[in-house]
C-alpha cells in the first residue's frame, strides 16, 4: 500500500484527528461556500430587524444595524483564519530558517539567535501583541506581523532544537562529505524529518492566532472596522451585551469551535507522529 | 557550582534580559511614528511649543543617551510621566497603585487552575480509560478550546446576569477588602485560569500515567509498598516535576489572559492601563508596562526554576 | 534433600498483545528447595523473566498468569487477594532486577530508599505480631552497605540514584533485598548490565551472603558459566518451557537436550577459545504454537515424534530431567 495511503488510513484510525479534522472541514466548508451560499451579506442593513434573537431566518441572530450575524461570521471567520495563517506561516517560514540554521552553525551565531529569540518569548504573547499594535499601528497588516512575530521564537526554537538532534545523524554527515551546500543539506536532508512537530505546532499555532486576533479586534486594537474579523464582532457584539448577548456569545461559539478543530487535529497529528506514544505490551 | 552561586548566576542573567529587553522596547518604541509633542500638544501645536517640548523631555538628545537618562531614572523607580492618559502624572505611581490588583487576580488565577488540574488530572490518570477519565480529559481539551474573555462573558452572562451570584463588573482591590476581591476577583480568575487548568490536567495525566510504567514501579511493588505509598512517594513526586514547568510555561499566556479580562471587568491593574494608554498613545507608559510585564514573567520564571531544581535532584548539581 | 520452599506446576502467563496474545510461559513445572540456589537458564525470550515475575505477581494489567499450583511454604498462593499477596513481597519474598539504575526513585536518596525498606521490615515484623523494630535503621544501614562491599557507607547514603554507577547501585539494591530478610529472593540477571569485573564482584557477594543469609534463591541468566559457577541445581528455558532440570555440575558435564548441548558447547567454546559453533535458527515467537518441540526447528537430532506431540520430561539420571524423545 502506498505511504500516503497508509498514513491516510492512520489519520483515519485516529479518532482525535479524525475529529479536528471533520470539525475543520466543515469550518472551512462554512467559510468558503457557506459564506457564499448566504442571501443575505456581511454588510446589509435591515433596520427593521435590530437585535432579533436566533430565528429560522438568522440562525445566529442579528446584530444592532440589523446585520445577519451568521453572515458576518462566516466573512469574519474567513479573514480571521487567513490573518491567523498568515501570521504564522510567517513565523514558521522565518522561525525555522533561523533555529535550523542556528543548530547547524552552532557557537555564537546559534548563541546570539537563541538569545534574541529568547527575549522575544520573555513577553507575554499578548502584551507583546499589544506593544507592536502601538508602534506599528492597528490594521489588519500589523495584526499579521504581531502574530508573526509573537510566534517566531516559538517555531525557532522547535527548528533548532530538533535540528540538534539530527544534526549529527550518518546520513546528514554523509550529505556534507558528498560536498553538499548547507542550504541543500538543510531543506533536502533536515527539513522533512524536523517538518511533523513543526506542523503540530503550526495548528496549534493558528488556534493561538485566532485568539491573539480575536483579543486584539475585541479591544479595538488590532482589526479597525468596518472589516468584520471575529473579533470585531465581539467587539460590536459587547456594546450591546445585555440586549443581545448572542452575538458576542455566538461569535465566541464559533471561535470555540475552530480552536476545539484546530487543538483536536494538533493533537491527533502529535499522536500520530511521536514514536514514543507507539507502546506494545511491556515483556 | 554551589547552589547558591548557581542561583545568583540566574539572577544575574535576568537583570541582564531585564535590561536588553528595556532597550529594545525604548528603541522599538521611539522607531514608531508620530511625534509625542504632537501628540500631546495636538497637531496644530505651534513649532516653538513643540521645540520646548522637545527641550523639556530631552527628545532631542541622542537617542542612546534618551535611553540611559531613561534607564537611570527607571532604576531609580521614576519612569517618567504620563503624557496623555493621566497627564503629568508620574507613572511608577500609576503602577505602583495597579500591580497589587494584576497579581492579586493572576495569583487568585494559578491557585483555582492548579487546585483544580491536581484534582482532574490525578482523576483521569487514576481511572485511566474509565469514564472519569474520559470526561476529564473532555473538559480539559474544551477548556483549551474557549478564548479566556470569551468565557468570561459566558460566565457573566451565567452567573452574574443570570443568577445573580457574582458582579458583572467592579472589582474590589485586595488593599481594600480581601474577601470583596475574593468575590468580585471570582468571575475574572474562573475565566482566566480554565484554558491554564486545562493545560496543567492533560501535562499531569501524561506524566503520572507514563511515570507509573517505569520500572521503579515494579520495584517497589516488589518490595511490598502500598500502593497508595508508591503513588504518593513515585509517581506523583516525580510528575511534580513536568508539571512545574509547565506552569512556568503558561505563566506568558496567563498574563496575557490578564490584559484583556481587567478590561472586560473594569480591574484596574497595569493590563487595563497598557490598553487605556494604547489608545491614548501614551507611549511611556505602554513601555513601562511591557517592562513590567517582562519582569514578572522573568521573576515567576525563575522562581519555577527554583523549584524544579529542589524538586530534581539531577537538575542541581 | 530438603523441603521445598517453592513449589510451581503448570504456571502459564499470557500478554495481551495489538498482534494478538503472546505466550510467554507455557507451562513451567518447578520446584525450590530449602537453602538452594536455582538456575533458571535461558536466551532472551525464553520467558525466564517473565516467570519470575509471574510467581511474584508483578506483571503488567495486560498480562494474565494461571498456576495449577503455585504453593509458598505449603500455602496456596492462588487463591490470595492482592492485599495479602503485598504482604508476603517484601517480607518472604524478594527480587533483585536486572536493572539498578532504572530500580531506584530518582528523586530520592538512597538513605530514604533503606530507610523505607527498614520500615517495611519492621512492618513485617508488626503483621506476624513480633515486636522487631529496628531503631537505629542508619547503623544497621551502613553495616548492611559495609558488607556488601561499600567502603564509605555514609557518603553513600547522601547521595541520589543519579550520582552512583550501576555497580554501586546493584550492590545498594541487593543490601535492600537482604535488609527485608526474605525466605525466598529472585535474582532477575542482576549482573547483565554491569562489566565484567563488577559482575563477578556481585557474583561473589551473592555466594558469600548466600551462605550466611541462607535464603533460597532463583538465579535468572542467560550465562551459562555463571550460573555453574553459582548454582546448585539448573533449569533450562526455551520458547516458555523447561526443557532441562538437574544439579548444575551434571548439567553442565553432560547436557542432555540438545539445546543445553548447543549452549554448553557455546559456553565451553567462549571461555575456551574455540570455535564457536551458533545453534542455527532462532527460538520461535512468542505469538506462534508449534504442536511439537518447539525446539525441533533448530535441532539436529530432530525425527518424526518431535513434531507430532509436544515432548513431556523425560528422566535422564538420578535427579535429572529432560523433555526429549531422544531419552523415551
Amino acid at each position: 500500500m502506498p505511504l500516503w495511503r497508509r498514513r491516510l488510513g492512520a489519520l483515519v484510525r485516529n479518532r482525535t484527528a479524525l475529529a479536528g479534522a471533520v470539525i475543520m472541514a466543515v469550518l472551512l466548508a462554512g467559510i468558503t461556500l457557506g459564506a457564499e451560499l448566504m442571501p443575505y451579506s456581511a454588510v446589509d442593513m435591515d433596520f427593521a430587524n435590530i437585535l432579533s434573537p436566533p430565528s429560522w431566518a438568522h440562525p445566529l441572530g442579528t446584530d444592532s444595524f440589523g446585520r445577519d450575524v451568521l453572515t458576518r461570521v462566516l466573512y469574519g471567520g474567513r479573514i480571521s483564519l487567513l490573518i491567523s495563517f498568515a501570521g504564522v506561516l510567517i513565523a514558521a517560514a522565518a522561525g525555522t530558517l533561523t533555529g535550523m540554521a542556528s543548530a547547524y552553525h552552532g557557537g555564537l551565531t546559534d548563541a546570539a539567535l537563541m538569545r534574541f529569540s529568547d527575549l522575544l518569548f520573555a513577553f507575554p504573547s499578548f502584551v507583546l501583541a499589544l506593544f507592536l499594535m502601538v508602534v506599528l499601528g492597528f490594521g489588519v497588516q500589523n495584526v499579521i506581523l504581531a502574530i508573526a512575530l509573537v510566534y517566531f521564537p516559538i517555531f525557532a526554537r522547535l527548528a533548532r532544537n530538533t535540528t540538534l538532534l539530527i544534526k549529527e545523524e550518518p546520513f546528514v554527515q554523509a550529505a556534507r562529505l558528498m560536498g553538499q551546500g548547507t542550504l541543500r543539506i538543510l531543506f533536502r536532508e533536515i527539513l522533512p524529518n524536523i517538518a511533523a512537530p513543526l506542523v503540530v505546532q503550526a495548528s496549534v499555532g493558528v488556534a493561538f492566532g485566532i485568539v491573539i486576533e480575536a483579543g486584539l479586534s475585541f479591544l479595538g486594537l488590532g482589526v479597525q472596522p468596518p472589516i468584520p474579523s471575529l473579533g470585531v464582532i465581539m467587539a460590536d457584539g459587547r456594546e450591546y451585551f445585555q440586549r443581545g448577548p448572542w452575538v458576542l456569545t455566538l461569535t465566541g461559539l464559533v471561535i470555540s469551535i475552530a480552536l476545539l478543530g484546530l487543538n483536536l487535529l494538533g493533537d491527533g497529528l502529535r499522536d500520530l507522529t511521536d514514536p514514543r506514544l507507539r507502546r506494545q505490551a511491556e515483556l | 557550582m554551589s547552589r547558591a552561586a548557581a542561583i545568583s548566576w540566574r539572577f544575574l542573567g535576568i537583570a541582564l534580559t531585564v535590561l536588553v529587553g528595556a532597550f529594545a522596547v525604548f528603541m522599538v518604541m521611539k522607531a514608531a511614528p508620530g511625534d509625542p509633542a504632537l501628540v500631546v500638544l495636538g497637531e496644530q501645536a505651534p513649532p516653538e511649543a513643540v521645540a520646548a517640548f522637545h527641550q523639556r523631555y530631552h527628545l532631542d538628545a541622542p537617542v542612546l543617551e534618551q535611553f540611559w537618562l531613561w534607564f537611570v531614572a527607571a532604576l531609580g523607580g521614576d519612569f517618567g510621566r504620563s503624557l496623555t492618559i493621566a497627564g503629568g502624572t508620574s507613572i511608577s505611581g500609576l503602577i505602583a497603585a495597579r500591580l497589587p490588583n494584576t497579581i492579586f487576580i493572576g495569583l487568585y488565577a494559578l491557585i483555582l487552575g492548579v487546585i483544580v488540574s491536581l484534582a482532574m488530572g490525578t482523576i483521569a490518570a487514576l481511572r485511566r480509560g474509565r469514564v472519569a477519565d474520559t470526561v476529564a480529559t473532555s473538559i480539559a481539551v474544551l477548556g483549551i478550546s474557549m478564548p479566556d474573555f470569551w468565557l468570561s462573558y459566558v460566565l457573566v452572562f451565567a452567573f452574574a446576569l443570570g443568577v445573580g451570584w457574582f458582579p458583572s463588573y467592579g472589582f474590589v482591590s485586595p488593599g481594600q477588602s480581601l474577601s470583596g476581591a475574593l468575590y468580585s476577583g471570582f468571575l475574572p480568575a474562573v475565566a482566566i485560569s480554565a484554558p491554564m487548568a486545562a493545560v496543567f490536567a492533560r501535562t499531569l495525566r501524561a506524566a503520572l500515567l507514563e511515570l507509573a510504567h517505569r520500572e521503579f514501579v515494579t520495584v517497589a511493588r516488589s518490595f511490598g509498598f502500598a500502593e497508595v505509598f508508591i503513588f504518593l512517594h513515585f509517581v506523583f513526586r516525580n510528575a511534580l516535576i513536568p508539571y512545574v514547568t509547565v506552569i512556568g510555561l503558561q505563566v506568558r499566556y496567563l498574563l496575557g489572559g490578564v490584559v484583556v479580562i481587567e478590561r472586560i471587568f473594569g480591574i484596574a491593574g497595569v493590563g487595563s492601563l497598557m490598553v487605556d494608554a494604547a489608545f491614548g498613545r501614551d507611549y511611556p507608559v505602554v513601555e513601562a508596562c511591557a517592562i513590567t510585564f517582562l519582569v514578572i514573567v522573568l521573576g515567576v520564571n525563575f522562581l519555577v526554576d527554583l523549584a524544579c531544581t529542589f524538586l530534581d535532584p539531577r537538575r542541581a548539581n | 534433600m530438603s523441603a521445598a520452599i517453592l513449589e510451581v506446576r503448570a504456571l502459564r502467563t499470557r500478554f495481551r498483545a495489538p498482534g494478538g496474545t503472546l505466550e510467554a510461559v507455557r507451562g513451567v513445572d518447578l520446584d525450590l528447595h530449602e537453602g538452594e540456589v536455582l538456575g533458571l537458564i535461558g536466551e532472551s525470550g525464553s520467558g525466564k523473566t517473565v516467570t519470575g515475575l509471574s510467581i511474584l505477581r508483578l506483571l503488567p494489567e495486560s498480562a494474565s498468569t494461571e498456576a495449577t499450583l503455585l504453593r509458598f511454604r505449603g500455602r496456596e498462593l492462588g487463591g490470595l487477594s492482592s492485599e495479602a499477596f503485598r504482604a508476603l513481597r517484601g517480607s518472604h519474598l524478594a527480587m533483585v532486577f536486572q536493572n539498578p539504575a532504572g530500580a531506584f526513585n530518582p528523586a530520592k536518596t538512597v538513605a530514604w530508599h533503606l530507610s523505607e525498606t527498614f520500615r517495611r521490615r519492621a512492618a513485617r515484623g508488626r503483621e506476624a505480631g513480633r515486636r522487631e523494630a529496628v531503631a537505629d535503621w542508619r547503623a544497621a544501614a551502613e553495616t548492611l552497605l559495609r558488607e556488601v562491599g561499600i567502603a564509605e557507607p555514609a557518603r553513600i547514603l547522601r547521595l541520589y540514584p543519579h550520582q552512583l554507577s550501576g555497580g554501586m547501585l546493584q550492590r545498594v539494591l541487593i543490601a535492600m533485598v537482604l535488609a527485608l530478610e526474605p525466605d525466598l529472593i529472585i535474582a532477575d540477571e542482576p549482573t547483565t548490565n554491569l562489566d565484567n569485573i563488577v559482575e563477578r564482584q556481585i557474583l561473589a557477594l551473592f555466594r558469600r551472603l548466600q551462605r550466611k543469609v541462607a535464603a533460597s534463591i532463583v538465579f535468572i541468566t542467560h550465562d551459562m558459566t555463571v550460573a555453574a559457577a553459582l548454582c546448585d541445581r539448573v533449569a533450562v528455558m526455551y520458547a516458555g518451557e523447561i526443557v532441562e532440570l538437574g544439579p548444575a555440575a551434571e548439567v553442565f558435564n553432560s547436557p542432555k537436550h540438545p539445546y543445553t548441548q548447543g549452549l554448553v558447547a557455546t559456553a565451553t567454546a567462549l571461555s575456551g577459545g574455540g570455535r564457536l559453533r551458533e545453534i542455527p535458527g532462532e527460538p520461535p515467537s512468542a505469538f506462534e504454537r508449534l504442536p511439537g518441540c518447539h525446539f525441533a526447528p533448530r535441532c539436529s537430532h530432530v525425527r518424526a515424534a518431535c513434531t507430532a506431540a509436544q515432548p513431556t520430561m523425560r528422566r535422564v539420571g538420578a535427579v535429572h530431567e529432560a523433555r526429549c524423545v531422544l531419552y523415551d
